[in-house]
């Protein structure tokens, strides 16, 4: 995977947003864009009007990294963010065929 | 303005360091529909999904006084296992549904490496 170009996308709760972008700059990803989305968190009705319900709204974040590069922010998105444990967020890359810069 | 272009081709390694046989699938439909969608592909096994606001471009822009009306659209990305992918795209194929009113458009990506699917 040397040669190889990820594209990373990144969901999690709104409040890691700028942890996650301090990372992404740090780690040198590229084309770093932020979508704000919602999760499909299904609800009993009580439970709702308790606010109960974990947080719905997410953020979306995705960036073009190197193979290298988008595998050790997988990494430390489990060792800082504990993306291993339910309810944080998840995160996943996609092969990049060709680029133009 | 001088455009420079540069193509960068990345080598893919043939799948032999693909750790998840996952897609990422995108479905797109018109606004309101996307709960209906989530309600289905949990049916189908999706543990969750993310709903996105977007809005779609068509070959005639609309334009009121002025003011460029856009179709409103939800795009709904889940997760999931390629053959459950699979049989998800077979089902928005063939349900009228998504041919009518929704306007659904389905497509899979081949997802490399996952972290926090429980």
């Amino acid at each position: 995977m040397t040669n190889s170009i990820e594209y990373l996308a990144i969901i999690a709760a709104r409040s890691y947003k700028d942890d996650l972008l301090k990372l992404l700059f740090e780690m040198k990803c590229h084309l770093v864009n932020v979508i704000y989305a919602k999760g499909s968190v299904k609800s009993g009705y009580f439970k709702d009007m308790l606010g109960l319900v974990p947080e719905e709204k997410k953020v979306m974040i995705t960036c073009i990294a190197t193979g290298d590069v988008a595998g050790k922010v997988l990494e430390q998105l489990i060792s800082k963010f504990h993306f291993d444990k339910p309810n944080t967020g998840i995160a996943y890359t996609i092969p990049v065929d060709k680029l133009s810069v | 303005m001088r455009i420079r272009y540069l193509w960068i081709s990345c080598q893919s390694d043939g799948g032999d360091n693909m750790d998840t046989k996952m897609k990422a699938l995108y479905i797109i439909v018109n606004v309101g529909f996307s709960e209906q969608v989530v309600e289905y592909i949990r049916s189908q096994g999706a543990t969750g999904a993310t709903v996105i606001n977007a809005r779609g471009i068509n070959g005639i822009p609309k334009d009121i006084l002025g003011i460029s009306v856009d179709l409103e659209k939800e795009i709904v990305l889940t997760l999931i296992d390629s053959e459950k992918a699979d049989k998800i795209m077979e089902s928005i194929k063939q349900n009228p549904a998504f041919k009518s009113e929704a306007h659904g458009i389905c497509f899979a990506l081949p997802v490399d490496k996952t972290v926090g699917l429980n």
